[in-house]
């Protein structure tokens, strides 16, 4: 006769284990496809999404398999010869939406978070040259410290350790058998952690220029989506300012910056110009660091180079960084990168895009944080 | 399972295997052991309660968790083909549906016990993989996780190429051409250092191990489904058991619109046989078959309309149903039943000085995923160390895939 056992098994976590390993590698995967990531469209319009299908081959184990596709299967159920029973997904392959319906499902996805995007991302990203400048208004941080046991507070936070340990106390003092009363409950309390935040203000500039093409403004737009996540990810806060232009420039709110779509003729210089004039009015350097990052496609006034040159070279001294990212799909050299390549200043920092799959290449550039840098990819 | 369950599932095994006994069926000494979820999962996942850990059984352990916790399916038991025989039962199952799955593993332990295919099987697979698994333990001791995986994931993309019929005979070695790529790459591969060696032999074993499973999935599972079926029937079942088991029977032998459902079909297949030729013939065909010989030999038209199997096929962007003739959905399960599903593959040596591995696709009308081509190559060529190729049929066309280290070279032949 059989025997029936029941062992412990509460210390078994080799499932869990192998499964992070599987995790684990689904992550390295994703780093290796950054670049493919984060141009996707509907990440960029994901809104507060925080799931997202990310395509992982690699994850698919290799095999010497037979191609689904091209085969014949069988199945079950009602239904004459001819009778549909699915839709196959465009191209080679199925890929279904529904677990399990699908036949020959081939699971090439997985699912991540939009934090584990940004963790893969992020990690290695800084604001360059970021010093510590006196701010004059201490930025209250998110961090809460619980420094205190009180006994008064609100039950979300009752300490049960010590909790206990005054009810058994009390309770052995009294010779009386342990119990929990109201005077033997212990509260953490917390304060706010302040510490004085190191002032930084960067601005977005970013050419709307009839000569920027749907896809060179999709690529602008993405480069400053994923440097925003980036900023709020590692930062506290930090100051942000939006300006466009085209032959005129103007500052923007985030939104308007983000939608403004204009034609027109570009005059490159009258970004810096403006930025010159807000910083004037409100950016002290001695306070602030100053970023300035620029997005545009090259296609100055060709009157306008020269300018656009003399200005970044005199704000130079100001800012910590002046990025210039061109976004140009044939990897032409123009005159105005030309112009920003010889001024040979430190604090500038440029490279082209030929398309949004190089967005991760120039975030890598202008936010690497090591001081001795090259200025350009 | 609550507490006073215990007392009810010991009493119904001692009664459930009497019964089968007297209705003739033989298994191993058995062994039930009640586990949590997860850990039933886990060892689902591994394919073995002792196997060495791999990310991909991870991946499985996971998907399949999911689907338990989603609520879009689960599994009610493990049994491992082992003497004694072990089964896991799920101790969040109803004593119910533990009943029911005694019933249905005694199917499955008579299967393993008397079915040829299973007649060389290491019945003390448990032990053997637990040594493996610590051997490989040691080796990430020594040579580090990293380099570990990279075999595995090398020896695993080519598991299914075993010849499990050199079972039970002595390998013929005078052939040039051998199905058993893994045993071919084991004997003659100048690459493998003696650890990784012992890996890649360790992943053969076991697959020679799960091969005749492979070979009898709807033979197996129908066995056992038909013998749980007649074994609860002969209980005397109150009111809510009896709907409940109805329920369960239904659960199980949910039919599936793009797949078959072996435990369906198999069940189906088994009642016409004992309808046709009677009792005995039951005993004699579970010694004798497997799914392809079984299949070819038993499906016939009633079968088919009873579980309303159909072929589908691809038309333009949707799978479309193609027919719904016996002898046609009969062909076409024995193709693809056949080598257990899997492409054969043969494997030779070019001479020196290349040492090419040659590996040639034994085609018959099923032709190879390319992409799943040249991402496997590379795998075999980490195992082989020289370069690495295979000749396939695509479009009608003989071609060969190359790969020399560097990049997987297509040309026609």
């Amino acid at each position: 006769m059989g025997f029936l056992i029941q062992d412990d098994w509460s210390l078994d976590r080799r499932g869990q284990r192998a499964q992070a390993r599987h995790r684990e590698k689904v992550k390295q995967s994703l780093r290796d496809n950054l670049a493919d990531i984060i141009s996707q469209e509907d990440l960029i319009l994901s809104n507060g999404q925080r799931t997202i299908r990310v395509p992982v081959q690699q994850l698919d184990e290799p095999h010497f398999r037979y191609d689904y596709s091209r085969q014949q299967h069988v199945g079950q159920g009602p239904g004459n010869k001819g009778q549909t029973i699915g839709r196959a997904a465009p191209g080679t392959g199925v890929t279904g939406t529904t677990a399990g319906e699908d036949p020959g499902q081939q699971v090439l996805e997985a699912q991540v978070t939009l934090d584990e995007v940004e963790e893969a991302l992020f990690a290695d990203l800084r604001l360059p040259h970021l010093k510590d400048k006196p701010q004059p208004k201490p930025v209250v941080a998110d961090a809460i410290d619980f420094t205190d046991i009180r006994s008064k507070g609100i039950r979300a936070n009752i300490d049960r350790k010590r909790t206990f340990m005054e009810a058994l106390r009390r309770s052995q003092s009294a010779h009386k058998p342990f119990q929990i009363t109201e005077d033997d409950l212990r509260f953490k309390t917390w304060q706010d952690t302040v510490i004085p935040d190191v002032g930084a203000v960067v601005f977005a500039m970013m050419d709307i220029s009839g000569s920027m093409g749907m896809a060179e403004k999709y690529t602008a737009r993405t480069f400053f989506f994923w440097m925003e996540k980036f900023l709020e990810k590692q930062y506290a806060h930090v100051d942000m300012r939006y300006i466009v232009h085209h032959t005129e420039a103007y500052e923007t709110s985030k939104d308007a910056f983000y939608r403004t779509r204009e034609s027109g003729g570009t005059r490159c210089s009258t970004a810096f110009d403006t930025a010159k004039a807000v910083i004037q009015a409100s950016y002290p350097p001695d306070l602030w660091n100053i970023y300035l990052v620029y997005v545009g496609d090259g296609d100055n006034m060709w009157s306008d180079n020269e300018t656009t040159g003399a200005l970044v070279q005199e704000l130079s001294p100001l800012a910590s960084l002046i990025a210039y990212l061109e976004v140009n799909p044939y990897n032409r050299i123009t005159t105005l990168s030309r112009t920003i390549a010889s001024l040979n200043v430190p604090q500038v920092r440029w490279t082209t895009a030929a398309d949004h799959r190089d967005v991760l290449k120039a975030l890598r550039l202008f936010f690497h944080p090591n001081q001795e840098e090259v200025h350009r990819a | 399972m609550k507490p006073r369950d215990y007392e009810r599932l010991e009493q119904t095994i001692e009664w459930m295997e009497r019964e089968a006994r007297a209705m003739g069926l033989d298994f191993f000494d058995m062994r039930y052991e009640i586990c949590p979820t997860d850990v039933v999962y886990t060892i689902a996942g591994f394919g073995m309660p002792t196997r060495y850990s791999h990310w991909s059984f991870g991946k499985q352990y996971y998907r399949q968790k999911l689907d338990f916790d989603l609520g879009v399916s689960r599994i009610y038991e493990l049994v491992v083909n082992s003497d004694p025989c072990y089964a896991f039962l799920l101790e969040g199952n109803t004593v119910l549906q533990n009943e029911m799955i005694v019933a249905h593993v005694l199917g499955h332990s008579d299967f393993f016990r008397h079915n040829c295919r299973f007649q060389y099987t290491n019945r003390s697979m448990v032990d053997s993989m637990a040594a493996a698994a610590q051997r490989i333990r040691r080796y990430e001791e020594s040579f580090g996780i990293d380099r570990v995986e990279e075999v595995l994931d090398a020896a695993l993309s080519v598991q299914e190429h075993v010849d499990a019929s050199i079972l039970g005979r002595k390998p013929n070695e005078d052939g040039a051409v051998f199905k058993d790529l893994l045993g071919f790459i084991v004997h003659h591969s100048r690459q493998l250092e003696d650890w990784e060696r012992d890996i890649v032999a360790s992943v053969r074993e076991e697959m020679l191990y799960f091969w005749p499973q492979l070979e009898t999935k709807v033979m197996n599972e129908g066995w056992a489904t038909y013998w749980h079926t007649k074994l609860m029937q002969a209980r005397d079942l109150s009111g809510q058991d009896a709907v409940d088991f109805a329920q369960l029977t239904a659960s199980v032998a949910q039919p599936n619109r793009f797949n078959f459902n072996p435990y369906n079909v198999g069940l189906v297949i088994w009642q016409d046989i004992e309808r046709r030729y009677g009792r005995d013939k039951l005993f004699e065909v579970r010694e004798c078959d497997s799914d392809v010989s079984f299949l070819r030999n038993y499906l016939n038209q009633d079968i088919v309309d009873e579980c309303d199997l159909y072929v589908y096929g691809r038309r333009g962007s949707e799978w479309v149903v193609i027919e719904r003739d016996a002898a046609v959905i009969r062909d076409l399960l024995v193709q693809q039943r056949t080598n257990a599903g899997f492409p054969v593959l043969h494997a030779s040596e070019e001479a020196e000085p290349s040492g090419r591995l040659l590996i040639s696709h034994a085609y018959e009308g099923q032709e190879l995923d390319v992409k799943y081509i040249e991402r496997t190559l590379p795998m075999v060529y980490r195992l082989w160390g020289r370069p690495v190729s295979l000749k396939t049929v695509l479009n009608g066309h003989a071609v060969e895939f190359a790969y020399d280290g560097t990049a997987t070279q297509r040309k026609a032949v």
